[in-house]
């Protein structure tokens, strides 16, 4: 009975919600699709390409790849599209260990070689799913069988092996043929050889176990071979490599703990195993990672690359290992007898065909014009040869990829599309203005207020005059560029619109790559890369704007604050952000750093200073501010907060002036965390970030003031209680005098933690572990009903404590990111905008997050308009502002301004990238698309010949009227 | 409706059989000596209950995922377009929820005990209660086709006239003109009852003071001024 007048009452409540919101939706049209907003969908880094099991569906000529992004996708190779993907879970759970075609369909091992996947190869529909279960192995591997010696043809099965057994699946019937289990062996491998036989490699520590099964029943066809090898099965790879001639085939593996090489027969047990370095073999990059071993299916030969060197390497059929050739690039097949090389050389990439005959290895041809293979690309990674109706191996079609995560596509003599892959590992974003034209730079200058009336009115027309020509210039360049290409109206310049709603978004990696892209369609403008500049162990690169386009003639300079991949100190990396150009080296610190920050001081060129902090406190200013008025000025008034992820500590830090450079000098520390909890969200406020009102008007007109502390920093913990129930805490701390001012606590609540952090309020989206569902809290601050008597604010001048308000709200889903709409002003409401796991992302007005929302309001409140308070936050689709285009993963957010008041950009990024703007009070400043002047001028027409008409009528009437 | 249901999930019944060889889930650990945090894993399958028509045939498993906790497990649309499983969830309470671009299914919670027994209530229900229950496998219903987009307001001719303002200006214009000539036509006893009363009414409700109204915006009077603190709302308040 209580139950059930409490859903009524839910139910009630979101009724009055639902009312109320009807006026806040605001959704956009349906033809205005991607007028304003556009999305981009990545697959992420190639682990490998795989080809169509069958040919004859060639309408589209699909390859299709699994990333280390867990996602399964198909490209489209004419194209460069993705055809179709399936993005699988951000965690272990969805991670590809092996993937192959069978007939119609690809199949995936994911869920550390547990779980086979697999889905139509033309539409990515997913056709079935096959569970083999058992304990969390490391991988698996599978491999299609097609052709047996038991049934010569049509044999379409796939055999998958991890740690806890094999398996074969018929996949026309879905049924598992046969399975055997044997645990404990922590890696396996699943080949078959040309002569369709199954050969299984177990890897343990310290063993190798070579295995030999019929597919047709899992039976062991002959005695295991075991050998004692020093091999990691963590760090190690295997391939079964047919040698030229026919002896049984060979496993190789590299192990990349000793760095060596190991072959191993398969079919001759009495052979001991042969062991080789791979320093004797030739030069190869020390890395660790991204070592590949491939088999390039021709005459015992295989090879071996890392960081853009690859040793194309023969089996013997004694099991000799030898050194055929060393490649600056990458080797694939091309046909039984020829290896294809693709080798780079001063940003110049060579396609070259080389055959193994009898006389040895020879390069037979050059097969390409040297194509441009910049250096953003980084080096070459993988090569794969597309076979195709028109491609051979003296016309090669190819697909490769390099380590910045471009994917290009090389065909009859040119590079046919690059896709960049890297966009989809972007940490952090800014949306940058562009700078005004040479048109609107004279007309600010018109307007400069500075002597006689005289002086300013000679100014005014010889800037008009100036003006003038200068149209009159622009006109004359689009005539002579339209003449040239044909087209008269084009949009070539990157310059400011009317609203400033054109701008440069620039994303940088975690591997220092900056990538300029332009707002209105997401084109690539520019991408260059930081040299050896990675981002911190423990957050983003950091973005710092020093100065905009708007300071002509002066490029505007940008700078990001990384470290150095090698040693981990400091590097700052200054670049103009409108053209993508390097402004100066790269100033390369000695000591790794802990803080960076804009400093609120413009030199005379208008660059506005940032300091780094490093771990020994020195303070590096850049640029550097010496006169002894700024120095005096930044002594009184710089202060650096930090907080220390990993010990929790966070200190208050003054700067002094050394002989030297400047010293950062302790003020204050305090320890936020204790035993066995951890930092996992530290927000300051947004440098600029424009209040409106400093109060709320209330119902009886009194004013609510609010508590503004631009110093105001806020801290999330988290840690495990008593009873191991998990909790957070939210500390708002002054960063200035390190005085805490507001905690929150919230029990049975655990990450992932988003935090916003603006005007006077809080936000904290949790996970709540008790009615399990992720909620948002906020927290507002107010400082009473007093005036304050002063304009400005001052930690140190004022000791209230602010007055809290706080509420909790449940979400319609899964939070991945979170960020506040901005404009210039802050005259508009703000939006939340949630990005969230199912791909939405979606907007939500401020005022439903209103924790003065009342249970039962009273008059006054609703005069004041506060919604009664419901727990929901509900679904309005209307609101998901990226409509039905999902982007999966989304990191993080970036909101920008626009010119206009009523416009906040939105810039979403993560393996998908979405820009789109929102207007949280609706279009207010312009008249809406809808607005028809057709109707209104028709109207008004209208009007006018009917008031002539009518006048004459009424002259007519009154005429008549007075005859009678 | 609900015979078209029924049927359909008649024929699920006979489609997941395809599927039977992988129903040895839960899949039991064939070593025991799997360390602690390895449990035993289930799978949590149900269907999809949606008429199936032309509107509804992007429902299947290109755009259709059902992701258990917001993506932390997944489960694929199977060929028949209506049942689904996800497997290898360990056991917990979790949501369960469809991601398609375009429709928008219930989503319930699904809580697995350690033994492997699942049982399914209502999304924001709290366990125990018995009438929020669901049925397992689960049955989780289409909703609605999700709207993103706001119609166009178009400029129409019906909705002008039936703008408020228009009414109000419109109706006693015909009131105006067709009451005199209604009334000419009873008798004139009771027209000139009326003509009085309705002299009287319209004496105060002159047109051109309505329109002062209207377009005054119709502020009330200022209210005097409450004297009453209205309650602030602090909830905490930080030491």
């Amino acid at each position: 009975m209580d139950s059930q007048l409490r859903s009524l009452l839910n139910v009630i409540s979101c009724l009055i919600v639902l009312c109320s919101l009807a006026k806040v939706i605001q959704a956009i049209h349906e033809d205005q699709i991607g007028l304003h907003d556009w999305s981009l969908q990545f697959i992420g880094r190639p682990i490998e390409v795989l080809l169509s099991a069958s040919q004859s569906g060639a309408s589209r000529s699909l390859v299709y790849t699994y990333t280390e992004q867990n996602v399964l996708a198909a490209i489209d190779v004419n194209y460069g599209e993705i055809a179709w993907r399936q993005v699988f879970e951000n965690n272990a759970n969805g991670t590809i260990s092996s993937a192959v075609t069978v007939g119609e369909e690809i199949c995936v091992l994911l869920n550390r070689g547990r779980s086979l996947r697999c889905y139509d190869s033309l539409t990515g529909a997913f056709k079935w799913e096959k569970w083999f279960g058992g304990k969390s192995g490391n991988s698996g591997s599978c491999v299609g069988i097609t052709k047996t010696t038991e049934s010569p043809k049509d044999a379409n099965r796939i055999v998958c092996a991890n740690s806890d057994g094999m398996y074969a699946v018929n996949t026309k019937t879905k049924n598992t043929l046969w399975d055997v289990r044997s645990p404990n062996i922590l890696k396996r491998y699943a080949f078959a050889s040309h002569s369709g036989e199954l050969v299984v490699v177990g890897i343990n520590q310290d063993k190798l176990t070579i295995k030999r099964l019929s597919s047709e029943t899992g039976e062991a066809k002959e005695n295991d071979i075991e050998r004692s090898v020093s091999i990691d099965p963590l760090r190690s790879e295997c391939r079964l490599v047919q040698p030229a001639s026919q002896v049984s085939p060979f496993v190789i593996c590299y192990n990349a703990a000793q760095r060596q090489l190991l072959s191993q027969s398969s079919g001759e047990s009495s052979r001991e195993p042969h062991l080789i370095s791979v320093h004797e073999l030739g030069e190869f990059p020390v890395e660790g990672k991204n070592v590949s071993l491939q088999n390039l299916e021709t005459d015992g030969l295989f090879s071996l690359s890392a960081g853009g060197v690859s040793l194309l390497l023969q089996i013997h059929p004694n099991g000799e290992i030898k050194l055929v050739q060393r490649f600056v690039g990458s080797v694939t097949s091309c046909s039984g007898t020829e290896v294809l090389a693709l080798e780079v050389a001063n940003k110049r990439a060579t396609l070259g065909t080389a055959a193994f005959d009898s006389r040895g290895f020879t390069t037979v041809s050059l097969t390409s014009e040297p194509f441009s293979f910049p250096s953003a690309y980084g080096n070459a990674q993988r090569a794969v040869f597309i076979p195709r109706k028109d491609s051979s191996c003296a016309k090669p079609s190819v697909l490769f990829w390099s380590d910045s995560d471009v994917i290009g596509y090389f065909t009859q003599g040119k590079i046919l599309w690059q896709r960049d892959e890297a966009l989809s590992t972007i940490e952090t974003a800014a949306i940058v203005d562009l700078p005004i034209s040479d048109i609107e730079a004279l007309v600010e200058q018109e307007f400069e207020e500075k002597g006689s009336f005289i002086v300013r009115f000679t100014k005014r027309l010889l800037s008009q005059a100036l003006q003038l020509k200068k149209f009159a210039e622009v006109i004359v360049r689009r005539l002579q560029a339209g003449l040239r290409t044909g087209k008269f109206f084009q949009k070539d310049q990157l310059e400011r619109d009317y609203f400033n709603t054109h701008k440069i978004i620039v994303g940088i990696t975690g591997k220092g790559k900056i990538v300029g892209m332009d707002s209105r369609n997401g084109n690539i403008l520019y991408s260059l890369q930081a040299e050896n500049l990675v981002s911190p162990k423990d957050r983003p690169v950091q973005f710092y704007l020093q100065r905009t386009g708007a300071h002509a003639p002066f490029p505007s300079q940008a700078v990001i604050v990384g470290v150095d991949k090698k040693t981990g100190d400091g590097v700052l990396f200054f670049f103009d952000c409108v053209t993508g150009e390097e402004l100066g080296p790269a100033v390369r610190m000695n000591r790794p750093i802990l803080q960076s920050g804009l400093i609120p001081v413009m030199t005379n060129d208008h660059l506005e200073a940032i300091f780094v902090l490093d771990e020994d406190l020195n303070v590096e200013i850049h640029p550097a501010l010496d006169s002894a008025e700024t120095a005096e000025f930044l002594t009184r008034t710089l202060h650096i907060f930090y907080t220390d992820p990993r010990t929790g500590v966070t200190r208050g830090f003054r700067v002094k002036r050394m002989n030297q450079g400047w010293k950062a000098v302790e003020l204050w520390n305090s320890t936020l965390v204790s035993h066995g909890e951890s930092v996992v969200a530290v927000a300051p406020k947004r440098p600029h970030d424009a209040v409106h009102s400093q109060g709320k008007v209330l119902a009886d007109r009194r004013v609510l003031y609010k508590y503004i502390n631009p110093n105001l920093v806020a801290v999330v913990v988290e840690g495990l209680d008593d009873v191991k129930k998990p909790y957070l805490k939210m500390v708002g701390m002054d960063g200035i005098t390190g005085r805490v001012l507001i905690s929150q606590t919230y029990r049975r609540a655990r990450g992932p933690c988003q935090l916003i952090h603006a005007e006077n309020w809080l936000m904290l989206s949790y996970w709540n572990e008790k009615v399990r569902q992720s909620e948002i809290n906020v927290v507002e601050m107010y400082r009473g009903f007093d005036k304050p008597n002063k304009t400005y604010f001052s930690s140190l001048e004022s000791h209230e404590k602010p007055n809290i308000s706080t509420a909790s709200f449940r979400l319609p889903g899964f939070v991945d990111a979170m960020k506040d709409s901005v404009t210039v002003e802050g005259i508009t409401y703000k939006d939340i905008i949630v990005a969230l796991s199912s791909g939405s992302i979606m907007r939500i007005p401020k005022f439903l997050l209103d924790p003065r929302r009342p249970m039962i309001p009273t008059q006054a409140e609703r005069e004041e308009g506060l919604i009664p308070y419901a727990p929901e936050l509900p679904m309005v689709t209307e609101n998901i502002i990226n409509y039905y285009k999902k982007a999966y993963r989304i990191r993080g957010m970036v909101t920008e301004v626009a010119g206009l008041e009523s416009l906040s950009l939105v810039f979403a990024f993560g393996l998908d990238l979405c820009f789109t703007r929102v207007t949280p009070s609706a279009l207010f400043d312009v008249l809406s698309d809808s607005f028809d002047y057709w109707i209104l001028s028709v109207v008004m027409l209208v009007l006018t010949v009917a008031s002539v008409i009518v006048r004459n009528l009424a002259n007519a009437k009154a005429l008549k009227h007075a005859w009678k | 409706m609900d015979l078209l249901h029924l049927l359909l999930s008649l024929t699920v019944v006979t489609g997941t059989n395809f599927f039977s060889s992988a129903q040895n889930v839960p899949a039991k650990d064939p070593s025991p000596s799997a360390s602690s945090s390895d449990s035993d894993l289930y799978a949590v399958e149900g269907k999809l209950v949606y008429v199936k028509s032309h509107d509804t045939k992007f429902i299947d498993g290109v755009r259709t995922k059902i992701a258990l906790d917001g993506g932390e497990y997944f489960g694929f649309l199977n060929e028949d377009r209506e049942s689904f499983t996800v497997y290898g969830v360990p056991p917990g309470s979790y949501l369960v929820e469809v991601y398609h671009p375009e429709f928008l299914f219930e989503a319930a919670r699904v809580d697995i005990s350690s033994k492997g027994k699942i049982r399914a209530r209502r999304d924001g229900s709290e366990g125990g209660a018995g009438q929020n229950q669901l049925a397992y496998p689960l049955r989780l219903k289409l909703q609605r086709k999700a709207t993103y987009f706001q119609a166009k307001e178009a400029m129409r001719i019906t909705d002008m006239l039936m703008n408020p303002m228009v009414l109000m200006m419109v109706l006693p214009l015909l009131v105006m003109i067709g009451i005199p000539k209604l009334l000419s036509q009873v008798d004139p006893e009771a027209s000139r009852e009326m003509q009085s009363t309705l002299n009287m009414a319209s004496q105060p409700m002159d047109l051109s003071s309505m329109m002062s109204q209207l377009l005054g915006g119709g502020a009330p009077p200022p209210k005097a001024i409450q004297s009453r603190k209205p309650e602030r709302r602090e909830r905490k308040r930080s030491a």
